[in-house]
């Protein structure tokens, strides 16, 4: 079961021995706290029936020594265990996390769009939290339990080797119930998992969605759903403890069946005192093992259930950092250069044939109605997706043959809907766009894409005039339904359907061509029609 | 009880717990038993007992039986109670936050809702689960403990006490320390869950925008600063253990010495002692249960509080007076049943110059701003939400409306094509226009577009004004930097120095450029608004 996914089991070893000073001091005080633990009865023998029972007439001070030292070393390498042990995990999920994090910033858009933001939060935050629970106390707990029972074992086989032949029917017994119940709790705790996504994904988009569902009036749509969701969440996760309880009752109760057959040894063969009791205390030390260990295994299998989830998201360590051997873009001498490029969503088809050029320098506008594929295009020179058919020249160049990663360090844009500024600057003072463009332009951008940028004044306070003023000799596109945004343009295309359908000053289109006449006419109404160039 | 609402739910459980409990006391009772036991086999009359060998035996195994029956019984009803109790907590949490309005500024964030929902509700049910269990289960022990001390020999009391007593003393030395660190990982977390949110946007996108690094430097200091509460809490829990393991070994140690200078002096038998050691090494499990839920109970006592705030959210202050509206003013603000009101205003009191606008007509207002959100269901069960009868007709008309009958029928299937991350993306104009079908399906007295029809194209939008101005009973308040929208307006207002001025629109379709051609000379449009209040 450990094993069944073995490239897992080597990836979270990859994981924890980065840290090999902590990983191997924990190991270090496991080993000694087993060794302590197992030297304890054997002390006990030798304390009560050579120290104490023996017939002194004052009680011996020496025999205590080691056994006072034993149980204080068990208590300090216990907790020092236990203190690496921890911080191994918390590096681990720090790590996780950071990884995580990462590969959600990579993620290729297409990849990001399929997927549920609260899916990726349950990953980030949840998964990885139950992976921390794996590696602080399953892992190295499984590691320690395994080495105490063989200890275990083996003290019982040095007192008497016919208590050893006692425990092994139950041990069988116990081996086949963990085996039994792991297999089933692995698949339930896979099941709980993501069902808690589900339901993190329904809540993160309920959360977002408040506004909404409070102007609509329909606050508790969602009530229902959500209880759906959590009620199947606690099915699954109830199924999985109840499996975990079943095993570890049996092993408590193997304590308890191990402890009569040993009353009935004792009584049997008339064992000394210190010997019963030592005895005892190995059974005792044995079943807290075997109960461990059942809960080990729960754990385990809920920590290699969450640790597939988070390696299936993120790519092996090697492939994800493949160095690209595209040369980086350089700046922009000639032109930007759409040839006869075509782009579909999965086979609804957006941009059809589409040619243009940007020259330094220049200011290019693009108009067109809502759907028309300019978003789309501004992707495609972002660099987000690339084209169906045709090509992005980049000074001659096809933009695909370059790395894609140094796109941003000349393509510059700003964010299309406020509220994505608002949550970057969350606990900032909020900048307005403008400040943001400021900002934007001292990178110096070699080209900077306008889509829709949101005039925050609006129509009394001359925001466009502002904007041009700020553009001013940069190579600029900005995309715009509304005319008046871009008619200081040098250029304006005009986008329809997907196609580039004329191109010119804005005096020349209003004069030749009827759709961006017609865009003029609506906005503008009568006094468009009475004199264009006094209204623009 | 100051987690009123909490304490409710865990009430309408009780009777998981109790039964648990019940079960508990009859696994503890069975397993303090043993000691009794052990001091029977010890004893040097064990052998001549009345007690046969054989009889002693299934005695043994009866207790046994009984011991694991009801360990498991009382594990079920006590772990599963504390599920439940979570369960209903994240519920609650969630109907909670669903109801307080996104608006006000006590509202909770979407991130530290987010966290509470999947870290503070792991923590209540780890305190109502194995916590509640360990906590039952640890304190009957040491009274079942001290209580079988003190039948085997009354000095033996000491030696369960004061080990309880060491380990509350130095436990509660850390706790405090424990207590802080728990709150600043919830925040630390609230903060990760924020920049999550942020790379979903991918890095490309960030790039380009500048700030990628920003993003990412952000979150890995609240990831240190989250490892480092945890690493506080990690070294209190591995000080409680040793606390425990220390406190247990000192008083095994003593046992030893004192119990046997006892024996020695005869006031206790070798059968005491064992049973009394017995007894010590059972102590073990529950100490460590204590140390453990102590623990859990200094790191949950935050979550809960937060829980409770957002189950039972505090009524918001009310809305900053921002507007300086007089009373007549206001009232002049009337509109007639069908009425077109624009409104120009600086974006950030937009929204609550709309509010305060009360468009006095009875009926439900929508409002609608830039960015409405959609949920990952069909178009169709996006449009209805909440609607509980609805015919195809009405729907189609609304989609008619806004003009997308075309792009709907396209789509492979139909209304019934999902939207989000498992459909269809849309653009930022259908996603105003679907809102706004979604709106007028609610056939609503009032309409407040707060720039609800900014990404529409001059086109599109002229369509859907036409069509909204031909619903009679239509009021509208409509905020935009569009131009054409004026001429389908009957007043205009303009916000101003927390001043609003209302203008009556004389004739359609000159006023739009009202500043801007001032500005640049031009005469013709002033006349065009006459001002109707002062």
């Amino acid at each position: 079961m450990l094993l069944k996914n073995r490239q897992n089991s080597q990836r979270l070893f990859t994981l924890l021995s980065s840290y090999p000073k902590t990983l191997l001091l924990c190991c270090l005080f496991a080993a000694a706290t087993v060794i302590l633990k197992i030297m304890s009865p054997f002390l006990l023998i030798q304390l009560i029936d050579d120290g104490i029972l023996a017939n002194h007439s004052v009680i011996p001070w020496e025999p205590f020594i080691p056994y006072v030292l034993v149980f204080f070393g068990i208590a300090l390498s216990g907790a020092l265990q236990y203190y690496f042990n921890n911080e191994l995990a918390f590096f681990s999920l720090r790590d996780l996390r950071q990884q995580l994090f990462h590969h959600t910033l990579d993620l290729r858009s297409a990849d990001r769009e399929k997927l549920h933001k609260g899916e990726i939060l349950a990953r980030v935050m949840v998964d990885t939290e139950t992976v921390h629970g794996l590696i602080s106390s399953s892992l190295f707990g499984l590691f320690f339990d395994l080495l105490f029972l063989v200890g275990v074992l083996l003290f019982l086989l040095i007192v008497d080797w016919r208590l050893t032949l006692l425990t092994i029917p139950t041990l069988i017994l116990l081996i086949l119930c963990i085996s039994q119940s792991q297999k089933k709790v692995s698949s339930v705790f896979s099941v709980f998992l993501q069902q808690r996504g589900k339901s993190l994904s329904f809540a993160r988009e309920q959360f977002q969605g408040l506004a909404t569902l409070h102007d609509l009036e329909i606050k508790d749509i969602g009530d229902q759903r959500y209880e759906a969701l959590s009620a199947a969440e606690l099915k699954e996760n109830n199924d999985a403890v109840w499996w975990c309880n079943l095993a570890s009752t049996l092993s408590s109760a193997h304590f308890l069946w191990c402890l009569s057959i040993l009353v009935a040894v004792s009584l049997i063969f008339e064992l000394s005192a210190g010997t019963s009791l030592a005895l005892f205390q190995g059974f005792y030390l044995l079943h807290r093992v075997l109960e461990d260990l059942t809960t080990r295994f729960t754990l385990l299998s809920k920590g290699m259930a969450a640790l597939d989830r988070v390696f299936q998201f993120v790519p092996e360590e090697n492939k994800a950092a493949r160095p690209s051997h595209a040369p980086a873009l350089g700046p922009l001498r000639h032109s930007l250069r759409f040839h006869n490029v075509s782009f579909s969503y999965d086979q609804i088809p957006v941009l059809h044939g589409v040619d243009f050029e940007i020259r330094p320098g220049e200011t290019v506008g693009l108009v067109g109605l809502s759907g028309a594929g300019k978003s789309t295009l501004f992707k495609l020179i972002e660099g987000s997706r690339s084209p169906s058919e045709g090509q992005v020249y980049w000074d001659h160049k096809d933009l695909e043959e370059f790395d894609k990663e140094s796109v941003p360090n000349r393509v510059a844009s700003l964010p299309q809907f406020r509220t994505e500024l608002d949550q970057l600057f969350a606990d900032e003072a909020l900048p307005t766009m403008e400040d943001y463009l400021k900002h934007l332009l001292t990178r110096q951008p070699d080209l900077l894409v306008l889509d829709e940028y949101p005039l925050e004044q609006g129509l009394f306070e001359n925001s466009d005039l502002k904007l041009f003023q700020l553009i001013k000799n940069q190579t600029t596109l900005i995309s715009s339904h509304q005319v008046s945004l871009v008619k200081q343009c040098d250029r304006i295309l005009v986008l329809e359907e997907g196609r580039i359908t004329a191109e010119g000053s804005h005096d020349e289109l209003v004069i030749g061509n009827d759709f961006y006449r017609s865009l003029c006419q609506l906005q503008w109404g009568a006094i468009a029609d009475e004199n264009v160039s006094v209204a623009c | 009880m100051t987690h009123n609402s909490i304490t409710k739910i865990f009430a309408t459980h009780r009777a998981s717990f109790s039964l648990g409990l019940a079960f508990l006391i009859i696994y503890l009772g069975c397993l303090n038993t043993v000691p009794w036991l052990i001091k029977h086999a010890i004893s040097p009359h064990a052998t001549r007992s009345s007690l046969g060998r054989f009889e002693f035996f299934l005695a043994f195994l009866a207790i046994l039986i009984l011991t694991a029956l009801s360990r498991f019984a009382s594990h079920v009803f006590i772990l599963q109670g504390g599920r439940k109790v979570a369960r209903d907590i994240r519920v609650a949490v969630f109907k909670g936050i669903v109801q307080s309005d996104p608006r006000q500024q006590e509202h909770p964030s979407i991130h530290s809702a987010m966290t509470s929902l999947s870290s503070d509700a792991g923590l209540s049910e780890a305190l109502f689960g194995p916590g509640l269990l360990y906590a039952f289960q640890g304190l009957l022990w040491v009274f079942a403990a001290a209580l079988s001390m003190a039948l085997l020999n009354p000095f033996l009391i000491l030696f369960v006490t004061a080990p309880w007593l060491l380990l509350a003393i130095l436990l509660s030395h850390s706790l405090k320390k424990t207590h802080g660190a728990a709150r600043q990982e919830q925040l630390a977390k609230d903060h990760l869950n924020h920049d999550i949110a942020h790379a979903t946007l991918g890095r490309q996108r960030l790039k380009n925008w500048g700030l990628d690094h920003k993003v990412s430097q952000r979150f890995k200091e609240w990831n240190e600063n989250c490892l480092k509460q945890g690493q506080i809490r990690a070294g209190h829990r591995s000080r409680a253990f040793l606390h425990v393991s220390l406190s247990l070994s000192a008083s095994f140690l003593a046992l030893l010495i004192l119990g046997f200078s006892a024996i020695k002096q005869g006031s206790l038998s070798v059968g005491d002692l064992a049973a009394a050691f017995t007894v010590l090494t059972l102590l073990f499990q529950p100490m460590f249960m204590l140390a453990w839920v102590s623990v859990i109970v200094s790191q949950a006592i935050p979550s809960l509080k937060r829980l409770q705030s957002f189950i039972n959210p505090k009524k918001a202050a009310s809305l900053t007076e921002l507007v300086s509206l007089k009373e007549d003013e206001s009232h002049s603000l009337k509109l007639k049943e069908g009425e077109w009101l624009g409104l120009t205003c600086p974006d950030e009191n937009a929204r609550e110059i709309c509010s305060k606008l009360t468009l006095e007509a009875p009926g439900q207002t929508i409002y609608l701003d830039r960015e409405p959100q959609f949920f990952s269901l069909s178009i169709r069960d996006n449009l209805c939400l909440g609607i509980e009868k609805i015919g195809d007709d009405d729907i189609d008309a609304a989609i008619f409306d806004v003009g997308l009958t075309k792009f709907i029928t396209q789509l492979q299937d139909g209304s019934e094509t999902m939207l989000g991350p498992d459909g269809i993306q849309l653009s930022g104009g259908q996603v105003q226009r679907l809102a706004l079908a979604r709106a007028l399906l609610r056939k609503p007295a009032q309409l407040i577009l707060n720039e609800g029809l900014s990404m529409l194209d001059s086109k599109t939008c002229q369509w859907v004004l036409q069509r909204l101005r031909s619903k009679p009973n239509l009021t509208v308040l409509i905020r935009s930097q569009n131009p054409q929208i004026l001429k389908f307006l009957d007043k205009h207002g303009v916000y101003k120095q927390r001043q609003l001025r209302v203008f009556r629109v004389l004739k359609s379709g000159l006023s739009p450029l009202l500043i801007p051609l001032k500005a640049r000379g031009s005469r013709s449009t002033r006349a065009s608004l006459e001002f109707v209040c002062s």
